[in-house]
């Protein structure tokens, strides 16, 4: 019976990582058919949509780029600095900011796009207020994992430790605190790259004929040009994420967060 | 350690006081004088205020009211890190990303101390406090009692000008514990450094203060020397804080010969202060009471406990109960009628 449960749950496991992979796996296929028709490769095979999907969306890579580690850049110094000024004040308060904070998980990425396009209409062709979007949607990943590790510890004695052997506030946070919590900032960077990487719903609205980024041009791509040229578009996508996926993951899993504990 | 680098300073507290902002009182205006090189323990329950007074002598506190001097330099404005003071904490606060050798280099690092002297000092106090063997490990691969001789240790190599140090053998466990209070001990005797020493542990206490201030409720009880303290206390809360002792009721008669202190079971000459008849409770040691052949009063033993070096004996008379503490060599059972015997001129009238 035991043997039979187990053979189970394996069949089960391989069905559900089927019907989830088994997409993104046609998608990469096609990428390389001449014509995906009823028969994938019958008209041969191609790097052909490669080439033209660099000719035609090459910058908007370059650009999604550029707005993700501007993302990126802008929220590590603001979670940190604000899990940091979080985790130091003492307030009841606290809470409820932290919640407001963590609001944009909760709202849709248009609300918000609507929302700035109202609020600062001035920096739309820039494509600033882009950055502006990414960094709202983004920042509660880095503040929430920044606040929650250094809430496992009592970082607290080591800020007091540390000035009592005659270290100033900037010294403080740079020798003790920042070294133990490198690795959720570091995590907390993977993920906030990744889903600005990612982000279709508020760009869809804040995008102008400059600042399209790469899952917009997916959009465009699938919508108006060629299934085979998407699914190229689609490869080159899932290249980037892909090695970032297994980074965070590393992280998580690794010693970053739990070796250096013992306080 | 070299004394010629200890530059002892006194302390003084000028009327400090600690009001938290949701309104309680941890520490009612103090005064308070820590002579240079004195090791003073700060003495006292959990809620008492001792922990507040070190942390505002070290600036991680700020006082409601009142001046704090180290030397002569008013340091009461000051952040801690420009005190020139050194803390040990009951949780040890290793940086955890460092190693032994870092931790104790990083005070270091911060004072203008050339790089030889600096690894000078480093070798010194690892022999010192015995971690040359540990100094490559991170504070997670030590035990308690090694991460607190680090703590220690790197806290003496920026040279403070006086030493706080907040219940630092708590976390550990009785038998480590005693044999780091014997090495703090030694180690205090050898530097001469100004120490302010907090603990619940009377026998901690004892081991090593110079002096003893007793607090209870935000206010200083007593101040004394360990002996002062247990022979002579001033407060009820004194007598029964330091040590074991035991309650007496008593009632203070007049006689022909000046007045005598009844206990009901027994009488002996009044020795406290001159007054009428009265109520009052006295306190005696276990070790005050002791069995006798004659004499004395009688009483019944209602539990022996054997505590390896003594007895501890649980003696009922007159509806009174008295603890006393006999040799391990006493032929003393349950139940038995003894004669007891009282050393009246350690009577504590508190």
């Amino acid at each position: 019976m035991q043997t039979a449960g187990k053979a189970l749950v394996y069949v089960l496991v391989f069905l559900i990582s089927a019907l989830i992979l088994s997409p993104l796996l046609f998608t990469v296929a096609g990428s390389f058919a001449v014509y995906w028709g009823a028969d994938m490769y019958s008209a041969g095979v191609t790097l052909s949509w490669y080439a033209k999907v660099f000719e035609k969306f090459g910058h908007t890579i370059g650009f999604t780029l550029v707005l993700a580690f501007g993302t990126v850049l802008v929220n590590t110094v603001l979670g940190t600095m604000a899990g940091y000024w979080f985790y130091r004040w003492k307030s009841r308060w606290v809470f409820v900011l932290e919640e407001l904070l963590s609001l944009p998980i909760a709202v849709p990425g248009i609300a918000i796009a609507l929302a700035l396009i109202q609020t600062y209409p001035a920096m739309r062709a820039s494509g600033a207020l882009m950055l502006v979007g990414h960094v709202i949607i983004t920042f509660p990943l880095m503040f929430r994992t920044v606040l929650g590790t250094l809430r496992t510890k009592d970082f607290r004695t080591l800020d007091e430790c540390a000035a009592t052997l005659g270290a100033g506030p900037m010294y403080r946070f740079f020798h003790v605190i920042f070294p133990s919590i490198r690795g959720a900032i570091l995590s907390g960077a993977v993920m906030v790259f990744m889903l600005s990487l990612g982000e279709f719903n508020m760009n869809f609205f804040l995008y102008t004929p400059l600042t399209v980024t790469l899952p917009i041009g997916l959009y465009e791509a699938y919508s108006t040009l060629r299934i085979e040229l998407g699914s190229a578009y689609t490869t080159l996508f899932l290249a980037m994420a892909i090695p970032l996926m297994y980074l965070l993951h590393r992280l998580n899993q690794s010693s970053a967060f739990s070796r250096n504990g013992g306080v | 350690m070299e004394e010629s680098t200890v530059q002892s300073m006194e302390i003084a507290i000028r009327g400090v006081s600690k009001t938290f902002q949701d309104g309680t009182t941890a520490l009612q205006p103090i005064d308070l004088q820590v002579a240079a090189g004195e090791v003073l323990v700060l003495l006292g329950p959990s809620g008492c205020g001792k922990s507040t007074l070190l942390r505002m002598i070290a600036g991680l506190e700020q006082p409601t009211a009142g001046r704090i001097l180290i030397g002569d330099r008013d340091v009461t404005q000051l952040p801690p890190e420009k005190r020139g003071i050194g803390f040990v904490f009951q949780q040890y606060a290793l940086f955890p990303t460092m190693t032994v050798e870092e931790n104790i280099m990083f005070g270091m690092k911060l004072r203008k101390i050339g790089k030889q002297e600096q690894k000078a000092k480093l070798e010194e106090l690892l022999a010192l406090m015995n971690l040359t063997e540990l100094r490559k490990r991170l504070p997670i691969q030590l035990s308690g009692g090694q991460q607190q001789r680090v703590a220690i240790a790197r806290v003496l190599a920026t040279d403070p000008m006086i030493l706080l140090m907040d219940e630092p053998l708590t976390a550990l466990d009785a038998k480590l514990k005693e044999h780091l209070r014997l090495e703090l001990a030694q180690l205090f005797r050898k530097l001469h450094i100004t120490t302010v020493y907090v603990t619940h542990d009377q026998t901690e206490a004892m081991a090593i203060a110079d002096r003893i201030v007793v607090m209870n409720k935000g206010v200083i009880e007593q101040s004394g020397t360990p002996k002062e303290i247990y022979l002579k206390p001033k407060s009820s809360f004194v007598a029964q804080f330091v040590g074991q002792v035991n309650r007496l009721r008593a009632k203070v008669k007049t006689a022909e010969r000046g007045n005598v202190l009844d206990l009901g079971f027994y009488q002996l000459p009044y020795k406290g202060e001159s007054r009428a008849v009265a109520d009052i409770d006295v306190f005696l040691r276990p070790e005050d009471v002791y069995l006798t052949q004659e004499a004395g009063f009688s009483a019944r033993v209602q539990d022996v406990i054997f505590l390896g070096d003594h007895y501890r004996v649980i003696a009922e008379s007159g509806g009174q109960k008295l603890v006393i503490d006999v040799g391990n060599d006493t032929l003393i059972h349950e139940g038995d009628q003894v004669q007891l015997e009282i050393r009246e001129d350690k009577i504590i009238y508190a």
